[in-house]
């Protein structure tokens, strides 16, 4: 026998209370009392705003270790917690802010014993106390912070919904903030060295110890930095686009196992391709000798008498191994590209009697165009970026620029202006950051150019059988 | 010749299988000589010292791996919540406007080559080691007193060769996995952030309408329903991010440097100097400036490093496709 | 008097265009009233209407209100809690039927755990699925056929007991004996619960409701007992509706 098909009275009465009241404040007696405790949500924010305000400061400024002060602030905060709770009967969180309170004294403790500098076995890190102090106070103030603004918007479950935004956009802005110290700082090392000497000259062994530092420039890295990015797009652009046509249009095991050796390509580290790069290198080295197979892979370069000498690496290997880190990129833009065709358009040209070819260049591939473009912009941009691969197989570009010469670029240059040899870092040590900041232009630019491809031919997507 | 494209598509799509074939063997080849000679003991011990630096070879990469393992660990765990953050704010709260101006913003920062977060290292450097305001950033501030030693006891005894930079030069003095595993976090919250904010719009409406018809507020149904929905799609995002974070050399090398000369202790211990392995592996190869850390002209022990990187990323990309598979079963829209 | 809705001149507009066009209509408490009318009238809007859950770009004007209280500026999560939904497509969570049926009685949390029990079966009862699930409570949801899982949802709604509960077409996925059973549902909450039911299904109106109203082109053209509006309608234009319906579902 089912239970009885009475509505819970209680219930429903509940519901149509609390729907007409929110929270309801205790009565405190006196009216004067309530008055002034009506302003007590927005006391309670303010204190935790401002201590949130202080951790976040503490943060990234790091403060004269004002720990007892900092955690004071994150003690009056959950003091302000527990009054907001007591006064408007919230007895399940009585045990919550009581917590908070305990945990605040107990950090303070904590904190007064620890030493000014924590380090590792070897000092090979530091951290100063007034970072734990930091996270300790944004620990307490955020969440204060987001109940004091609960019930400031008046304690209904909206106003719970709005005060877990705190919550959300700290941790926005501080990691926002940080891209910017480092974009910022980048532009304020770099920019002063970006002189038209620097562009237009370039790096050759012959000022080595020679005092006219200022006569050495980047020219060949920028070069090759450009040279790299043609030839790599030259390679991968024809395997990418073929790799996503064939897994897009055929089924079957083969294109299955096609499909993820080209993702497995992506997800296997840029170390291991530069690994596979030098054991290459090495490879034709120990046994090609001379031939013209070390000049492809190895590059070659030749000395003021005219000798030729093997180099570390050619740009055609370069490009290569880098295209096999945009080959995915592009094959999986040209897979997108397919996949958004209407498939009305797709049986209509078949219907008509339209060869694969055919149908290939005339309706496939111009579709995807501009998927395949941005996902040639953006391997680019990853190419011009990238060092790891070129670490074992790249040079100084002193001698010239061509496919069988040895390979350089910008990026290689900013590691190599820090890490070489004394005598580069001697010459060029001082385009370390100007390197850098013209790479990001350069990165920066071809993202901004594929992201506006993307926005501009978006559309297309959205109204569904538009086509531009 | 009607079916040129399929010809010609075939011969592309095969060119990525068989480089990868020929990569990993090549790597497995290479590093056949390290098990051979060495074995596979002294290659698991903690113990790792070059040649060159202090006259016995040992080739433990046990302290490498632990490198790896404490970067994954930090860089995740500070970015996946930042990641979570931007996307839930981007997909759920915000206007769709600033939704729009977010993901081009990431867009922007996913451009960025690592090499440039490993120069700027050194501007997070000063907020964590030494106070600004009680003066100017000289040695007076950063005394060995205030660390706990005296004056006497320093430099502590067996600190690795190059810890003489440290600390009278505090500008330029932080090696620890920590501040690498906050740039890699850095590197990678542009990737994962855009993925995960997909995962949520693909969420789809039908359950979340009716939780929100049962009187549940716009928090509680992210909670309950929103984001078990795109638990498959977090965590592809979140193996993209463990993907980087293991195959970064740059990073890794500019803030740690590229020997990791002893195991960490205790071994979470990441204000220390542990080389993840692709560090130790391209110091074990050379061509770093600095002599390599191994004495034969071909050490195959620089390869090892590249077979267990390898072994770890086809493990991450097994285990998580599992997951994913397995939450996309019971959460299939 | 609990469960009476009024709706006094309300207006409802997407950007410019105008969907409902003035309406008053007064439901009330313990009864069931169906709406119909073409596609596009309006119905869907005005159901939304009553639970706050249309578009964010839609633009309420008037005053709906209920048991006195004003709707539309109340917090629309204390609105739901006494205003359900049921929709047209069966959408349990992917949870097991307990857990589903105690989704909005945890949401909205004041309720103690060891009534839990007594809830689901109640809930469940009232929505003539007791005796099919009671012995695996703990079942996914999905497991549950098209009818059930339609039960289930209106066993969901009926947890958190509220007021009112709108249904959106709620056969419209069914089969003809999941719906006879649903419909007997909705005939066994009359009394206790205040339902507006949309349906295109005017046959499945004329059994399930005590009051119908025709809407067409967002204007409220009939209102009045469903037999009375059935056998001898007011407009001649509700009488073509019906009479076309009828004969269409007749013929078919």
């Amino acid at each position: 026998m089912s239970a009885s098909s009475q509505v819970p009275a209680a219930a429903r009465e509940q519901n149509r209370l609390s729907a007409r009241e929110a929270r309801r404040p205790r009565d405190l007696g006196t009216p004067a009392l309530d008055r002034a405790s009506a302003v007590l949500p927005v006391m309670a924010f303010g204190v935790s705003a401002v201590a949130l305000v202080i951790a976040c400061v503490s943060l990234s400024l790091n403060s004269l270790d004002p720990y007892r002060l900092v955690v004071g602030g994150a003690l009056t905060a959950s003091l302000a917690l527990l009054v907001l709770h007591v006064r408007y009967e919230d007895e399940a969180w009585d045990l919550w802010a009581i917590g908070l309170l305990v945990a605040s004294a107990v950090a303070v403790v904590l904190l007064a014993r620890l030493p000014e500098y924590t380090y590792g076995h070897s000092i090979n890190g530091l951290i100063h106390r007034s970072l734990f102090t930091a996270i300790i106070q944004l620990a307490i103030a955020l969440p204060t912070t987001c109940v004091a603004l609960y019930y400031v918007l008046g304690a209904t479950p909206t106003a719970r919904d709005l005060s877990r935004y705190p919550f959300l956009v700290l941790p926005i802005v501080l990691s926002l903030f940080a891209y910017v110290v480092i974009l910022f700082r980048l532009v304020q090392k770099g920019a002063p060295d970006l002189t038209w000497n620097a562009i237009s000259n370039e790096y050759s062994s012959r000022l080595v110890g020679s005092a006219f530092v200022n006569e050495a420039g980047m020219r060949n890295h920028i070069l090759g930095t450009f040279l790299l990015m043609a030839m790599t797009a030259l390679i991968a652009l024809p395997i990418g686009v073929g790799t996503g046509i064939f897994v897009t249009e055929h089924d079957g095991w083969l294109a299955k196992l096609v499909g993820f050796s080209t993702s497995m390509l992506r997800a296997i580290s840029v170390f291991i391709l530069a690994v596979s790069a030098f054991s290459l290198v090495r490879y034709t080295g120990d046994h090609q000798g001379n031939g013209v197979l070390s000049d492809l892979i190895r590059g070659f370069y030749l000395d003021d008498a005219g000798f030729k000498h093997p180099a570390k690496g050619s740009f055609l290997t370069a490009a290569v191994f880098l295209s096999l880190l945009v080959i995915p990129v592009i094959a999986r833009a040209t897979e997108e590209g397919l996949r958004s065709l209407p498939s009305d358009i797709r049986e209509g040209s078949q219907a008509l009697g339209a060869t694969d070819g055919h149908a290939l260049l005339r309706i496939l591939l111009p579709w995807s165009l501009p998927n395949i473009m941005t996902g040639l912009l953006l391997g680019s941009a990853e190419a011009a970026g990238s060092v790891t691969v070129l670490l074992f197989i790249s040079g100084r570009g002193q001698y010239g620029l061509g496919p069988q010469h040895e390979a350089t670029s910008l990026a290689y240059l900013i590691f190599d202006a820090g890490r070489g040899a004394k005598s580069f870092t001697d010459v060029m040590g001082q385009y370390q950051f100007s390197a850098a900041l013209l790479l990001l232009c350069i990165t920066f630019s071809l993202t901004i150019l594929a992201l506006f491809l993307k926005q501009r031919f978006a559309t297309r997507y959205r109204a569904g059988i538009s086509y531009e | 010749m009607r079916a040129w494209p399929q010809f010609a598509s075939l011969s592309m799509g095969l060119i990525p299988v068989t480089v990868l074939v020929a990569m990993v063997a090549s790597i497995v080849i290479n590093s056949k000589d390290a098990f051979t000679e060495i074995g596979v003991r002294e290659l698991s011990d903690t113990k790792f010292s070059s040649l060159f630096l202090s006259g016995t070879a040992h080739y433990g990469l046990a302290p490498a791996l632990m490198g790896s393992i404490e970067l994954l660990v930090v860089a995740i765990s500070l970015a996946l919540p930042i990641s979570l953050a931007m996307a839930i704010f981007a997909a759920e709260f915000a206007p769709s406007v600033v939704g729009r101006v977010m993901r081009m913003l990431l867009g922007l920062m996913s451009g960025i080559p690592p090499i440039i977060y490993a120069l700027m290292a050194i501007v997070f450097v000063a907020p964590f080691m030494v106070p600004k305001f009680t003066g100017d950033l000289s040695y007076a501030n950063v005394h060995p007193e205030k660390i706990g030693f005296s004056a006497a006891d320093w430099p502590p005894p067996d600190v690795p060769w190059n810890a003489g930079a440290f600390p009278w030069d505090p500008s330029g003095g932080d090696n620890s996995v920590l501040l690498a595993g906050i740039l890699l976090s850095m590197l990678v919250i542009p990737f994962m952030a855009p993925l995960i904010e997909d995962a949520l719009r693909n969420v789809p409406s039908e359950p979340k309408q009716a939780s929100l018809a049962l009187g549940a507020g716009r928090w509680y149904t992210l909670v309950r329903i929103t984001l078990p929905y795109a638990l498959s799609g977090i965590i592809s995002a979140v193996r993209l991010g463990m993907l980087k974070v293991l195959g970064d050399l740059m990073i890794a090398l500019f803030v740690v440097g590229y020997a990791a000369p002893r195991f960490p202790d205790p071994p979470w211990d990441v204000l220390e100097r542990t080389a993840p392995l692709t560090a130790t592996g391209a110091g074990l190869i050379g061509g770093l400036g600095t002599p390599k850390l191994c004495q034969a002209t071909d050490c195959s022990v620089g390869y090892v490093p590249a077979l267990m990187l390898l072994v770890m990323a086809v493990a991450i990309v097994v285990l998580t496709s599992v997951l994913e598979r397995r939450f996309r079963a019971r959460y299939a829209p | 008097m609990a469960g009476v809705i009024e709706i006094k001149g309300m207006r409802v507009a997407y950007g410019a265009t105008e969907v409902i066009k003035g309406i008053d209509l007064t439901i009330a408490p313990g009864t069931v009233l169906a709406v119909v009318g073409p596609s596009g009238c309006g119905k869907t809007t005005l159901l939304r209407c009553l639970n706050r859950m249309t578009a964010p770009s839609a633009k309420i004007s008037g005053d709906i209100l209920l048991d006195g209280d004003d709707t539309l500026r109340m917090d629309p999560v204390l609105l739901r809690r006494r205003v359900g939904m049921v929709f047209q497509k069966p959408n349990p969570f992917p949870m097991s039927i307990r857990e589903n049926v105690l989704y909005g009685v945890k949401a909205q949390g004041g309720h103690r755990k060891s009534t839990y029990a007594d809830i689901v079966e109640a809930s469940l009862a009232k929505a003539a699925l007791w005796q099919e699930v009671k012995g695996r409570l703990g079942d996914s949801a999905m497991t549950l056929s098209l009818g059930q899982q339609q039960r289930l949802c209106i066993a969901r709604s009926l947890a958190v007991a509220p007021e009112v509960i709108l249904m959106d077409e709620p056969a419209a996925s069914l089969d003809p004996t999941s719906t006879a059973e649903l419909e007997d549902s909705i005939i066994a909450m009359k009394g206790a619960y205040t339902v507006v039911v949309v349906t295109h299904d005017i046959d499945e109106a004329r059994r399930v409701s005590d009051h119908t109203a025709y809407l067409s082109g967002g204007s409220l053209v009939e209102f009045g007992e469903t037999e009375q509006v059935f056998t001898d309608a007011r407009s001649p234009e509700t009488r073509a509706y019906l009479r076309g319906r009828a004969l269409s579902a007749s013929v078919a």
